[in-house]
């Protein structure tokens, strides 16, 4: 029984840290720009094949740090992405009506899809942890893979670093300046549009790294994007749009609740997270930390 | 007592902790021309708001003809014959003047239960008729197939007092109808919505800065002031109130 | 252009024209452009239905591909488990399951939220509904509806083979007609101007005494009920239905055709539809690019021509007002 209990709590914790990996660049670009990107899943996508690429020329034994170095490849090339879809797309449509933004980027999410099947092809692949995190962790009856502990902290550690950036630091003083009105913060002589590019950077180079870390962490096929897309709206809907930690929040709660669905409602995945979201939509419509606005 | 036409008892709005409106209480009888002013910042724009359903006051009650309206929004009321201007004019800038009247015309037959035939495409000769003739009372026939976007800023308030009227308000409210223009145009309002509300036999709520239109158009006037109602009374009461010549016309041409 | 003086001959000629088109294809094409045919047809009611709720009302979703596939699930069920019930019944039926599911989706998120929050959610519903019917084994779960037959119209005094040569065919010209109408006339009627002005500016809208919520919900279940309607009449015509139908990349198919014809008319989607055919059509052997190519057309619209091909046109038109000027001045 505790066993179990573990094994749910546990469960709920690599959702949770998983989804936030993704759902962290989504939120943040939200925060500051305020465009929801839906190509995000997409580039998370891809990101997780340049890994596995990467990852393909050592063969069945992975050692750590090729592992993590390949999660920086994966989030370098999709910052690099990030940069092109600026300059291609934001930037040009700056003075359109927002509609039109979500349209480009849910049309992005679609290129991501193609460009990935013409890539890597329809198949599956997959690749295993690395090596040092084979090993599994026994806990009151539980089974808890080393990998999946590394998912965990990766999630955590992300949160932190965030946390710590926005909240203690210049740059991050000057983001929540822009975030609160641009208009202002141009007057007070920041570059905004610099600013816009860096986020965008940074939220593209989160997706990659998060396809990077995660790669082992599923098998990798074409719907990847549209599995993880959803889980990090869930995650960002319910923390409130644009809040980092609110994020983090929500993702806690709804690996909960996956996790509990998983196990009691085996044969209906995904009904009971969306029930959770739809209650949270009907009772704060603003997401758990987030303003009321509009 | 007999009751008032409409009548805010004790009004209060917070935005978070700042206190907007203090326990506001006013009224507006059948035929009267009220007038709310004070200083910028006093909190009239937010009290108009608040009478007309857009912003839902944190405590008191709002009663048309009695009932109490307090929880109802900006459409319910207008189909109890509140209709309202904004401060900047909002008409449908895609639309001739004369498919704004009409949009506005349609709105009130589809409300007042009006059904044209399944199949009708176009508006009715009726609707038309009703859109050309306000066209013509605030003198935009000229103006009639010009797009809105296209018309000055003095035009757009008259269409949108056009598109008012076209849902043959008992009280109409007036965010500020001369604000910004000249005196000249400004003489022609009033004197356009003096007859019109004779006319139409329609109440009137305004806030006004411009003190000539005040009390050549008010019968009644009350005074705010951080948010709380300093005095509330005929044009003369206002005028010889200390408090009010101290906080508002003491700074003004007319003390 | 005035929006309350409509002139129907100019619809009625375009869609003369469109139904004339679409009867003389087979007489002129081989099968499978007739099977195109008909499906750019229900297409173009598909494209329609997003575009009434978009561009008249706006509301953005992401998540029609949910309504089409509960029209063709709905029809193909009936047809293969309650063949007894009369196929326009069956139809009728299909579009009403779209519009309670618009009308829950709209409950739910349309009152609360809109643009940004409502296409999440019309997404995430959408992708709700593409998990439950790959679970249900009444649908079939991953494997769809297999065998599902075109019936036999039954009027009392005649009857109709619609399993016969290109009938289902003609009978699928002939709805989407009539579905075009209805939309269209929806589009240009009162309704039509009411949503325009809760569009144009909701708080004006509101104080001229209209419902706003109420009216965004029903141009929400107007599309959810065309669009299954445009479902149920595609299942007997692939005679296969599958999840397919309901994943997410289906529902970027409305936004393109009416973005790459042009969002600010009623015959965008028409024009989008039929061009994203053509187009698909001659890239039919490379395969693996199709989800490239709707993706990346859409982004290209969306940067380059937002006003899509209609719009494209009348400006290039615009740009020679002096030949149509000297014309009006010679008959007056």
């Amino acid at each position: 029984m505790t066993g179990e209990l573990i094994t749910i709590a546990f469960n709920a914790l690599i959702w949770s840290m998983a989804t936030f990996l993704i759902a962290s660049g989504l939120t943040l670009v939200f925060g500051i720009l305020h465009v929801l990107n839906f190509s995000h899943g997409g580039f998370f996508m891809i990101g997780a094949y340049v890994a596995y690429t990467v990852l393909e020329q050592f063969g069945a034994t992975v050692p750590l740090w090729a592992y993590l170095m390949a999660a920086i490849v994966a989030a370098a090339a999709m910052g690099t992405a990030g940069a092109a879809v600026d300059q291609v797309v934001f930037r040009r449509l700056k003075n359109f009506e927002g509609v039109y933004v979500l349209i480009a980027t849910y049309a992005l999410l679609l290129v991501c899809d193609g460009f990935v099947k013409l890539v890597w092809g329809l198949n599956y692949h997959s690749v295993s942890p690395p090596e040092s995190l084979l090993g599994v962790l026994f806990a009151g009856g539980a089974i808890l893979p080393h990998f999946s502990i590394f998912v965990v902290l990766a999630g955590l550690l992300t949160f932190l670093v965030l946390e710590a950036v926005l909240n203690h630091t210049s740059v991050g003083r000057t983001l929540q300046a822009i975030a609160a009105d641009p208009w202002m913060a141009q007057v007070l002589g920041i570059n905004v549009s610099s600013v816009y590019r860096w986020t965008m950077i940074v939220g593209f180079a989160l997706a990659g790294l998060a396809g990077g870390l995660l790669v082992a962490n599923q098998s990798l096929s074409p719907d990847l994007a549209g599995i993880f897309i959803l889980q990090a709206f869930g995650v960002v809907i319910v923390g409130g749009m644009g809040s980092i930690r609110g994020a983090f929040i929500a993702a806690i709660l709804l690996g909960f609740v996956e996790a509990i669905s998983a196990t009691y409602l085996p044969s209906y995945p995904g009904v009971l997270f969306f029930a959770t979201i739809a209650a949270v939509l009907i009772l704060r419509p603003e997401g758990l930390l987030g303003r009321a606005t509009t | 007592m007999s009751q008032s036409l409409l009548s805010a008892e004790g009004i209060h709005l917070n935005y978070g902790p700042i206190k907007v409106l203090k326990d506001v209480t006013l009224t507006l009888e059948e035929g009267e021309r009220h007038v709310i002013i004070g200083p910028n910042g006093a909190g009239k724009t937010t009290l108009f708001k608040v009478l007309s359903g857009e912003l839902r006051p944190t405590a008191g009650q709002i009663l048309l003809e009695g009932d109490d309206v307090s929880r109802t929004t900006g459409f319910h009321r207008v189909r109890r014959g509140v209709g309202r201007s904004f401060q900047v004019a909002r008409v449908f800038l895609e639309m001739t003047a004369l498919d704004n009247v009409a949009v506005a015309a349609e709105a009130r037959h589809a409300y007042e239960g009006v059904r044209p035939g399944l199949w009708r495409i176009s508006a009715t000769r009726r609707v038309m008729d009703e859109a050309a003739e306000l066209l013509s009372v605030l003198g935009l026939d000229a103006l009639r197939d010009t797009p809105a976007s296209m018309l000055s800023h003095g035009d757009r308030k008259r269409l949108e007092l056009a598109m008012s009227l076209a849902l043959r308000p008992r009280i109409l409210m007036l965010d500020e109808p001369t604000a910004g223009m000249s005196p000249t145009d400004r003489a022609a309002a009033v004197h356009l919505i003096d007859r019109i509300m004779r006319d139409n036999g329609i109440s009137l709520i305004l806030t006004e800065h411009d003190m000539g239109v005040v009390f050549q158009l008010g019968t009644r006037l009350s005074v705010l002031n951080y948010g709380e109602l300093v005095v509330s009374g005929t044009p003369e009461e206002v005028r010889q109130n200390p408090m009010v010549r101290e906080i508002y016309l003491g700074r003004n041409a007319y003390a | 252009m005035s929006i309350t003086r409509i002139k129907p001959q100019h619809f009625a000629g375009v869609m003369a024209l469109l139904i004339v088109a679409g009867f003389l294809l087979p007489h002129v094409a081989n099968r499978g452009i007739v099977f195109l045919g008909g499906v750019v047809a229900i297409n173009m009611v598909f494209g329609i239905a997003f575009n009434i709720a978009f561009q008249k009302a706006g509301i953005l979703s992401f998540g029609n591909a949910m309504f089409f596939a509960t029209g063709a699930y709905a029809t193909g069920y009936m047809i293969t488990q309650v063949p007894q019930i009369p196929f326009l019944l069956m139809i009728a039926l299909s579009g009403l399951a779209g519009a309670l599911l618009a009308l829950i989706t709209g409950l739910l998120a349309l009152r609360r939220s809109s643009g940004v929050y409502f296409a999440v959610i019309t997404l995430a519903v959408g992708e709700l509904i593409h998990v439950l019917i790959t679970k249900m084994d009444f649908l079939g779960r991953n494997d769809g509806m297999v065998g599902v037959f075109r019936p036999t119209l039954d009027f009392a005094v005649f009857q109709i083979d619609l399993s016969q040569g290109d009938s289902y065919y003609y009978f699928i010209i002939l709805s989407c007609a009539v579905l075009i109408s209805i939309l269209w006339v929806l589009w240009s009627n009162r309704f039509g101007r009411a949503l325009q002005t809760v569009k144009s500016d909701p708080m004006r809208a509101d104080f001229l005494g209209t419902d706003i919520n109420r009216k965004r919900l029903q141009a929400l279940v107007l599309s959810g009920a065309a669009t299954a309607l445009a479902g149920a009449l595609f299942a007997p015509w692939a005679q296969i239905v599958t999840p397919d139908l309901a994943h997410w990349s289906q529902s970027t198919m409305p936004l393109l055709f009416a973005l790459l014809g042009g969002t600010a008319f009623f015959f965008g989607p028409v024009v989008g539809a039929v061009l994203f055919s053509v187009l698909e059509y001659n890239t039919r052997t490379l395969v693996g690019i199709s989800d490239l190519m709707v993706g990346g057309l859409l982004l290209a619209v969306v940067l380059a021509v937002p006003g899509g091909v209609l719009g494209l046109l009348k400006s290039v038109i615009a740009r020679k007002p002096a030949k149509s000027l000297v014309r009006k001045e010679k008959n007056p």
